[in-house]
């Protein structure tokens, strides 16, 4: 049996005979949303459970977060018993509205259903070292407030957020989005309260994080913290706390057995070893969508789905790290891809998240195998059970999609489209003629909108169209900086981008000139003339050169942040690096100031 | 990391850990296991006492005095109380203003003696790391530079904040359960509920929960806003440890500002050893 540690960001690891202090059947890292259900689950499931927490309570984002709301996520299963719990203690603390939950009344019962279910808990507590042996994890090093302790354990529910355990084993990982590496913003919580005298958490992005780095943990700590300040403390607007715990929404994401992708996501993929449903929007909080990837841009830009809801079928297999045994994960961190999690990390859907998780670890213990070799059905069964799985009659049904064509030429003529423009991407060639047609009409949204279908079924044709939108910028984009977070009036420039043909650099060019300080206008343009410069090697010296004379002027590109109007982002130092990365893949030279104002924007540079 | 050697390592971002960091901002870090600053007093909601005795104080260094100033100017500190969770936006802001050196959400596992330093072991996200000090102010309640708990406990209370449900009243009451304190505002109060010294916080939150379903008539009309995650708690403070090592618990001092002016001085003081 080996100790694994991480050292300085590196695991160590080291041979020898190690003891233990203590046993458990499973060890509950990290007491937050998934973690909380899990430590009670696996309890009443007959384990004996210590749970491991930093703070001083159970609960994570929802009680010491502040993030006291469900959005979006689904009912049922155990978790539906601590809110029942919790509703009927809220009159005695403070009034919170639908859908919310009083933190510290959900800390409360969480606690209470854990010690009735007979976890062992251990709060002011963080993971030092896990115990390998044979690809599977037999123990974790402790640090309590009363010194090391070493802790025997048939599972490791792995609920820290970040995978530190799992980091710790060396399980393997991917993390942030393809561009620049970097996962969706992160929030600082503070507490208020509404008119109506109903307990509110006040959320918005605060900037972004790297999980694994400290340095950056803690410059965020202090630098979120600080846009809580005001100019004056009103009687009207306190704030009753500040959040003791960091709002992340996206860490690392270990590796699976099996993994749910956003192509599963958009493509509706349905499965029979489902063992919940997730239902959300595809909530990315960026405001750069530029930068993320193209299936992301199609449905949340091109086709303005943003808000749509999708039903998600979960497999058990993104619940274990694959090649390995004695560790399960649950909570954010599971086995999924950058844009996929955006709709897969809801609260109620974390909770459940737990509950799989030790029903799994339950029944792997049980019948003495590794997890990922437990047959679905049991699972299943004991999960419609306690009806975290829906039977096969109640199950989420993705939303419909149209299919008739004059009802979706109809919708085409309206001012919001996406469901049309989506629903001609499923019907693909058997519309692809009609698009075309409907493409020459004289109605702009017709003109517009089928244009952005068939740039969904990358028919080039559509280029000069789509050309045509950018060069009279009949989507309004905004030139100067504005709270615009409607991502589809870029729909055009971003296609022009993925068709990378050089007859739209003028048309792009020209646009990106009359940009003032919109770094969301800015991106789009930018990075649909790199990718066109990218795809035509004769055109690289004078895009650069035209991108050159557009940011080297004393510039300010300045971009909103979600909610957080007082403390915008400067942009303009990403984009000059931006630009710089593909120049050095072309081997040609961008000699504007690079100055990094950031940790992202420096790895961005180094790399 | 490894490399840097501080002249001072001040472990918890106390107020008077605060005051000592930005007393000497250059050559010290301060480490914090938490996310919290002040925790003490913003994570507790305790508010602290004899805050009208400041302005005549003798020793009221003038970078604490320019705090107490501008709490008061935005209506942090008020004739009624103290806004505790605003105190700690405000720190943040000082600290996010400064030069100082400083590493949340770092729990320190172990200390050294390394000869003409100390080497001090912490454990944070990129997991374990060391650094190198010369001299360690360890500011935290628990004394968390020592392997064991040492430290013993004299009183212990967690709070709640409330908020007034209808008409302002007087939030002023003592009894031998629990003590109300004003808030900054007349619709603001905090409750300190009192507990045995030795009580943990599943203990703490059930005993609270159940004083606060069963609370007297007088509390009635007040409304559960938040429940603290730290204790307010006085406890015997260990002084020096070993040479240049010491014990100052920020937790021992009337209120934030007496902790933070208190911190200045012991910068002050080190500097002389130093």
């Amino acid at each position: 049996m080996k100790r694994h540690a991480m050292i300085d960001k590196a695991v160590e690891c080291d041979s020898g005979v190690w003891s233990f202090d203590q046993a458990c059947d499973v060890l509950v890292l990290g007491l937050g949303t998934a973690g909380a259900i899990a430590a009670i689950a696996a309890g009443r499931q007959g384990m004996r459970v210590i749970g491991v927490e930093a703070l001083t309570h159970m609960g994570g984002i929802g009680t010491g977060g502040g993030i006291h709301h469900y959005h979006w996520g689904t009912t049922g299963g155990l978790q539906d018993e601590v809110d029942q719990r919790c509703q009927d203690l809220h009159a005695q603390y403070c009034s919170v509205d639908p859908d919310d939950f009083h933190p510290d009344v959900k800390k409360y019962v969480l606690e209470d259903l854990a010690l009735e279910a007979g976890a062992a808990l251990l709060y002011g507590s963080v993971i030092s070292a896990v115990f390998v042996a044979d690809q599977c994890v037999r123990g974790v090093e402790i640090m309590t407030p009363q010194g090391m302790t070493r802790i025997e354990t048939r599972f490791v529910i792995d609920a820290s957020g970040d995978a530190h355990a799992a980091a710790m084993a060396g399980c393997a990982a991917r993390f942030g989005r393809e561009s620049d590496d970097y996962p969706q913003p992160f929030s600082f919580v503070r507490g208020e309260q509404r008119a109506n005298g109903a307990l509110h958490g006040k959320n918005f992005d605060a900037g972004y994080v790297d999980p694994r780095d400290p340095a950056d943990m803690s410059r965020a700590t202090v630098f979120a913290n600080a846009m809580h300040a005001q100019e004056q403390y009103t009687e009207k607007d306190p704030i009753h706390y500040i959040a003791p715990q960091m709002g992340l929404r996206e860490g690392r994401f270990i590796i699976g057995e099996d993994t749910v992708t956003f192509a599963d996501v958009i493509n509706e993929r349905r499965r029979d070893d489902l063992v919940m449903q997730t239902w959300s929007h595809h909530d990315n909080h960026c405001s750069d969508w530029a930068f993320e990837s193209d299936a992301s841009q199609d449905w949340a830009v091109v086709a303005d789905l943003f808000r749509r809801g999708q039903v998600t079928d979960i497999p058990p297999g993104i619940f274990i790290p694959k090649n390995w045994d004695g560790i399960l994960i649950a909570g954010r961190c599971v086995s999924l891809d950058h844009d996929s999690h955006q709709g897969i990390r809801m609260q109620r859907d974390m909770q459940k998240f737990g509950e799989i998780c030790a029903t799994m670890a339950a029944q792997a213990i049980a019948a003495d195998v590794p997890a990922k070799d437990l047959p679905i059905e049991p699972l299943q069964q004991a999960l419609m059970h306690s009806g975290c799985l829906p039977a096969p009659e109640e199950r989420l049904q993705p939303l419909p999609w149209l299919t008739d064509k004059q009802q979706i030429k109809a919708v085409l003529a309206e001012q919001s489209a996406g469901e049309a423009i989506w629903a001609c991407r499923r019907l693909g060639e058997n519309i692809r003629e009609d698009l075309w047609q409907w493409a020459q009409s004289s109605e702009l949204n017709v003109r517009r909108h089928a244009a952005y279908a068939l740039g969904l079924l990358r028919d080039e044709r559509v280029v000069p169209i789509l050309e045509d939108i950018v060069a009279t910028n009949e989507t309004e984009m905004p030139m100067t900086h504005n709270y615009e977070r409607r991502q589809h009036r870029y729909a055009a420039v971003y296609l022009l981008g993925v068709f990378a043909q050089a007859s739209s650099i003028p048309a792009l060019i020209e646009t990106l000139r009359m940009v003032e300080d919109n770094a969301v206008s800015a991106s789009q343009l930018l990075m649909a003339l790199l990718r066109i410069a990218d795809a035509n090697a004769e055109h690289r010296a004078t895009v650069l050169e035209q991108l050159r004379a557009c940011f080297s002027v004393q510039c300010t590109h300045t971009m909103t942040i979600w909610n957080n109007k007082a403390f915008p982002k400067e942009m303009h130092q990403y984009f000059r690096i931006t630009i710089k990365r593909f120049a050095d893949s072309w081997g040609l030279s961008w000699d504007l100031d690079l100055q990094p104002l950031d940790r992202r924007e420096a790895l961005m540079l180094k790399s | 990391m490894q490399d840097t050697c501080y002249e001072t390592a001040i472990i918890g971002s106390s107020a008077l850990g605060l005051g000592c960091l930005l007393s000497r901002p250059e050559n010290s870090i301060l480490i914090e296991a938490s996310a919290s600053i002040c925790p003490e007093w913003s994570q507790s909601f305790y508010p602290g006492t004899d805050w009208d005795t400041w302005d005549t104080c003798d020793n009221l260094q003038p970078t604490a005095a320019a705090l107490l100033a501008e709490l008061r100017q935005r209506q942090v500190l008020t004739g009624h109380g103290l806004q505790v969770s605003a105190l700690a936006a405000q720190c943040f802001k000082a600290l996010r203003d400064s030069t100082a050196n400083y590493r949340f959400l770092s729990v320190v596992t172990a200390v050294e003696d390394a000869g003409d330093c100390y080497s001090i072991h912490i454990l944070n996200a990129g997991g374990h790391q060391q650094l190198r000090a010369r001299q360690i102010i360890d500011t935290t309640d628990e004394a968390v530079t020592l392997p064991q708990q040492a430290v013993s406990v004299q009183s212990r209370a967690v709070g709640m904040q409330l908020q007034i449900g209808g008409e302002p009243m007087a939030a002023t009451a003592v009894t031998d359960a629990y003590h109300l304190h004003p808030g900054a505002f007349a619709s603001e109060a905090t409750l300190q509920y009192h507990v045995a010294p030795d009580t943990d916080w599943i203990t703490a939150r059930r005993q609270l929960h159940d004083f606060w379903i069963n609370r007297p008539s007088e509390l009635r009309a007040w409304n559960c806003v938040s429940v603290a995650t730290r204790f307010s708690q006085r406890v015997t403070a260990l002084g020096s440890i070993k040479e240049n090592w010491h014990h100052l618990p920020g937790c021992n001092t009337a209120n934030a500002i007496q902790a933070f002016n208190q911190g200045i001085c012991a910068a002050q003081s080190m500097e002389v050893l130093a």
